[in-house]
């Protein structure tokens, strides 16, 4: 075992986790300025909760390096490891897992009582971080009588009540109904905005992380995909999975002309093609909205025009999404009432539309 | 029809016979009792000092199951090492063997002449076997397995992510194991703890091999009874009646678990 400790000047967060586990080859450079959320996107089986055991010390480095508020956590070429216990992280999961033999108070307690701090002092500590999450009246209480929504603050509060420099959430509003999961963001976004240290939030669900963070992650088997603010990840994804995530359709295709673009040999045109060499690789995105269906060829038809056949058809209370199989893949966001009018079923063929003015080109 | 009728009449007389098996020994016993002179016989010279030794003796070796047994059964559930299932395997030998042989392998382990009893009569000065203390041995060595199994059952059962939090709570794993691991498998603690101490108040086998048959001293309850049968019957059922009620006890205080 590592006994070396080594000092840095990373004042947030510093990684460069690299291992193997089964069959996943973990690859990812990740780093965070203090206060900052970050949040970690990725398909199931991705490496986000693999990544976040790293930092928190359950699973060891292979290569690379963690290094957290000025100090070295994990480094394998210099023989450098701390243990969870010695790390100054707190973690939150899905589903709480709260100490079912300890009061509300005791199980926030529990992490300034195993650092050394007496009782009262742990109580009193745990009292405070209780009521910034708004759960000052439940401190005697079980976490059984608690509903799910309490039990996960009471979560955030132990996590935060050892004021750790890294705040580690895995899928925290994963397991609670949709109400509760509404305003449980709510409560968690405020209490994160008061948190001095560095935050990662691993989900799935992009509203979790578009309301949450400030910076976006993607990773998908075990590789960094993209990354950028909110804002910058919405304007240009760069892979299906983030496009998918962020609620675009999602192309590759060629540069052909100043306003066309070749997608697997069918011409997408649109305005604003940023200035390049033709023939080079572009990304292409069409909101599901901007897709207009017919049940036959418009008239005066627009620019972008294509024959589809309906492959399913999604309800998402007043809007339906309809996936549509033409040159590619498509997905359409209609209401329900199109649906109706235009008598909408698995395996019709019909025309979809969509405005030149609607489809973003940017650099691959 | 009639078919029908037999072929259950070939599963309901063979269960019957099954439970007169298991029946009518315990009402025999309850039928052949003096009741109204128990309590004489109870206070009979040998029936007593065998009482109390069984309870000290019972009450040590649950002490020494919860102390040594616990941590073996929290590394059994938890190590992920290859000779774990091996170790496992091992702890359950005491179960099957023949309680006879058991007494007999302490013998030669801490006997005047045995492996360890040797070492310790030359170094210290003690000598083990037929003391109480060799009763608390033999009990210890007949009863660990139940515990173990019991206990470790319990935490496997235990959700391990719950480890690695409270490491990241900074918990070291002793306090981990102490405040978290043992107080949430509670439940099975106490089932354990009541399957050893009811194996070790009915060991015979080992005891008597290993500790003897001296009364006030290294004389159970059953050993009790058994030499009790050829002097006083009627004190050997009263002593037999106490251990059957001390049994339906824990049987009760197990229906939780058990009995559905």
């Amino acid at each position: 075992m590592a006994a070396l400790s080594l000092q840095t000047h990373v004042a947030g967060l510093q990684a460069d986790v690299r291992l193997a586990r089964g069959t996943l080859q973990l690859g990812v450079e990740l780093s965070a300025h203090p206060g900052q959320i970050v949040a970690v996107l990725g398909p199931n089986g991705s490496g986000k909760t693999t990544l976040l055991h790293t930092l928190a010390g359950l699973i060891r480095l292979q290569h690379g390096q963690i290094a957290v508020a000025g100090s070295v956590w994990d480094s394998p070429a210099d023989n450098v490891w701390m243990s969870p216990e010695q790390r100054r992280t707190g973690l939150v999961v899905a589903d709480h897992l709260l100490f079912p033999h300890l009061s509300v108070i005791d199980n926030v307690g529990f992490g300034p009582r195993s650092r050394g701090v007496p009782k009262a002092e742990a109580r009193a500590r745990a009292g405070v971080e209780l009521d910034a999450v708004g759960l000052g009246e439940h401190l005697e209480a079980r976490p059984g009588e608690l509903s799910s929504g309490q039990a996960q603050r009471v979560a955030l509060a132990r996590a935060l009540a050892t004021a750790p420099s890294l705040l580690l959430l895995d899928e925290p509003l994963s397991a609670l109904d949709p109400t509760t999961r509404a305003q449980t963001r709510a409560d968690l976004g405020i209490r994160l905005r008061a948190f001095s240290g560095v935050t990662i939030l691993v989900t799935h669900d992009p509203l979790d992380a578009l309301s949450l963070a400030d910076r976006l992650v993607f990773i998908e088997a075990g590789e960094l995909v993209q990354e950028g603010t909110p804002q910058e990840v919405i304007a240009r994804p760069r892979d299906a999975y983030v496009a998918q995530v962020v609620g675009l359709n999602f192309l590759r295709g060629q540069r052909v002309g100043d306003q066309q673009v070749d997608v697997g040999g069918t011409i997408v045109v649109a305005p604003d093609i940023p200035a390049g060499g033709l023939g080079g690789p572009v990304c292409v995105t069409i909101p599901p909205s901007a897709v207009a269906l017919y049940r036959t060829r418009p008239d005066g038809s627009p620019r972008n025009t294509w024959p589809v056949t309906v492959k399913d058809i999604q309800r998402l209370g007043p809007t339906a999404r309809v996936i549509l199989d033409g040159p590619f893949i498509l997905a359409a966001e209609v209401t329900a009432g199109a649906v109706a009018d235009l008598r909408v079923g698995v395996g019709q063929e019909l025309w979809a539309t969509v405005k030149a003015t609607e489809v973003s080109v940017y650099p691959a | 029809m009639r078919s029908v009728r037999w072929a259950r009449a070939g599963l309901v007389i063979p269960a019957w016979v099954a439970i007169a098996v298991l029946l009518v020994p315990l009402l025999a016993l309850l039928l052949k009792a003096d009741w109204a002179g128990i309590p004489a016989h109870l206070a009979n010279p040998t029936v007593v000092p065998a009482l109390r030794l069984s309870l000290l003796t019972t009450s040590s070796t649950l002490v020494i199951c919860a102390l040594i047994g616990t941590p073996l059964a929290w590394l059994l559930a938890r190590s992920t090492h290859r000779a774990t299932p091996w170790l496992r395997a091992l702890v359950t030998v005491p179960l099957v063997l023949p309680p006879v042989v058991g007494g007999v392998a302490l013998l030669m382990a801490y006997g005047r002449e045995g492996v360890v009893g040797r070492t310790l009569l030359e170094v210290a000065g003690w000598s083990i076997p037929f003391t109480p203390v060799a009763v608390v041995f033999a009990e210890v060595f007949v009863a660990l397995p139940f515990y173990v199994l019991a206990v470790e059952g319990a935490m496997q059962g235990l959700d391990p992510r719950y480890d690695g939090l409270a490491a990241t709570l900074g918990a070291s794993p002793w306090r981990t194991f102490r405040t978290v691991v043992v107080p949430m498998v509670a439940p099975g603690i106490a089932s354990g703890a009541a399957l050893a101490w009811a194996r070790a108040l009915g060991e015979f086998g080992a005891t008597i091999t290993f500790a003897g048959n001296f009364p006030g001293r290294t004389q159970t309850a059953p050993l009790a009874v058994y030499v009790a049968l050829e002097s006083d019957p009627q004190a050997a059922i009263a002593l037999s009646l106490v251990m059957l009620l001390i049994s339906v006890v824990i049987l009760g205080a197990l229906r939780g678990r058990w009995l559905r």
